[in-house]
């Protein structure tokens, strides 16, 4: 496929810095057509879907973290019954189109923040219990690594 | 700009004219010229202007700026506040710009708007960068590093019983930490588009360690940084954007100045973010914890990835300010968590 989109955007870019922004006189214009060739170098648009399933894998291997932490223990697990069904969630992002993707994305993600306000009252209530302060921080940081990669 | 037509240059001007003729007095003919819309400003938009009228027999020509809401503010807050705040701050050290008037309901100038002087000079985000957008040399960049500072210390120094400023800003409360993380919940609730799991995790972590409130409770700009400054003839001019402004604890602008996604632009070899707060304990005698530094890092940058939703929101429903994902700035946010525990 070519051009691929991130060579259509690449060259896009670059018509809109050479032969458009030259020719605009407003200042107000300028600003923000510097501000869109910014924007359109941002998304990495060869891979977006791709990177989309990835998020939906890793949300999904977070929610099993959670529901292998809660079952762990009886008491977790019974407070954390009613959210088994969310983290166990649809079969699996075997999804064809973007759209169908980020639905299921947004789904995990209500169910992750669910899950996590629900942490946070059992962290609360039982500052005791080490692991649950742990699971938190684990999140934490998968979530700032990105989606795994392949 | 959400499908409504905007008025003509020539419109906002002639309603410029006729409102300051009625602040001025008819008899001081005031006329405007070259009223452009610049380039900067998200949460409000700046359109420089000149006018010209009579004053005590002379005819005197004002460089001034009208400050007017955008259709969709990134960062909502009264601007009637922020101008009476101003109005107090003349009468202090702070280098505030200098407001002259303001359209509360936007009945004259079609927007809210505020009119105030326009200094001479110019912001750049990288002005402490190598690359020294504003020419201002090794000595000249590390002169402006220090001056900030000394503008933010001046800052926190301010009186706010005695100046008046205490009764224009709201109080927050006991814990000043506190009362700005449930501010900054509230604008995620209104604003996410989508569930937003990594800041709802990382606001559990900040209710979870909230530091102790400061000794003192001081006026906080909320968005002090190099990119807020005017440089005139390569020093510190003028401290802008106020509209984030508020009362509240002193690390509360050091986290923001300090906060990892700001350190490239903020430091340098020779002024690193030590160096900064040394100085600032000098000037102001206020030690600073380094877990509530930490705290405030963490909270600063959940506030930055607030803002960054409600721009992503306003664009997605029709502003002229493109906005891409910010998913990366929010990994910033959480990358910063497990630090702060070890502070």
């Amino acid at each position: 496929m070519r051009p691929t989109p991130a060579e259509t955007i690449a060259g896009v870019r670059t018509i809109l810095r050479d032969v458009v922004e030259p020719a605009v006189d407003s200042e107000y214009a300028r600003a923000r057509l510097r501000e869109i060739r910014a924007v359109l170098a941002q998304t990495d648009w060869d891979n977006a879907a791709l990177r989309l399933r990835r998020e939906v894998e890793g949300l999904r291997a977070l929610l099993a973290e959670i529901r292998d932490w809660a079952e762990d223990d009886p008491e977790r697990s019974s407070a954390f019954a009613d959210l088994a069904g969310e983290v166990t969630g649809p079969a699996g992002p075997d999804q064809e189109t973007f759209s169908a993707l980020n639905d299921l994305r947004a789904a995990h993600a209500a169910a992750l923040v669910e899950a996590a306000d629900r942490l946070a009252g059992w962290t609360r209530s039982r500052p005791r219990d080490e692991s649950a302060r742990e699971l938190r921080l684990r999140l934490i940081g998968h979530l700032a690594a990105g989606p795994p990669a392949r | 700009m959400s499908g409504t037509a905007e008025p003509a240059v020539e419109e906002i001007t002639a309603a410029l004219e006729s409102f300051l003729r009625d602040a001025l007095g008819d008899a001081a003919a005031p006329v405007v010229t070259g009223l452009h819309r610049s380039g900067s400003g998200s949460s409000r938009e700046n359109w420089p202007f000149d006018a010209e009228w009579n004053d005590r027999g002379e005819r005197a020509r004002h460089r001034l700026l009208m400050r007017r809401d955008p259709p969709a503010a990134v960062v909502d807050t009264g601007r009637d506040m922020e101008f009476r705040l101003l109005r107090r701050l003349a009468a202090t050290a702070v280098p505030a710009p200098r407001v002259l008037w303001l359209d509360d309901t936007g009945e004259r100038l079609m927007r809210p708007t505020m009119i105030v002087e326009r200094h001479p000079g110019e912001a750049h985000r990288a002005v402490l960068r190598d690359a020294d957008p504003l020419g201002l040399g090794d000595k000249g960049r590390l002169a402006l590093a220090e001056r900030l500072c000394e503008v933010l210390a001046e800052l926190h120094r301010v009186d706010v019983d005695a100046t008046g400023i205490g009764e224009e800003l709201e109080d927050p409360g006991e814990n000043p930490a506190r009362h700005e993380l449930t501010r900054w919940e509230r604008e995620l609730d209104a604003h996410e588009l989508e569930p937003q799991p990594g800041l709802r995790l990382a606001a559990a972590w900040l209710r979870d360690n909230l530091p102790e409130p400061p000794a003192r409770t001081v006026l906080v700009h909320g968005d002090f940084r190099p990119a807020n400054v005017l440089v005139h003839d390569g020093a510190l001019s003028v401290l802008l954007d106020w509209e984030l402004a508020h009362l509240g604890d002193p690390v509360d602008d050091l986290g923001w100045y300090t906060a990892p996604v700001y350190r490239r632009e903020h430091f340098q070899p020779g002024w690193e973010p030590d160096d900064f707060l040394r100085r600032y304990t000098e000037l102001t005698g206020i030690e600073v914890d380094p877990r509530a530094l930490a705290f405030w890092q963490v909270l600063s940058m959940f506030r930055l990835a607030v803002i960054a939703l409600t721009g992503i929101r306003a664009f997605c429903g029709g502003s002229d300010r493109p906005a891409a994902p910010a998913d990366a700035l929010i990994r910033q946010v959480l990358a910063a968590v497990p630090a702060a525990e070890g502070a």
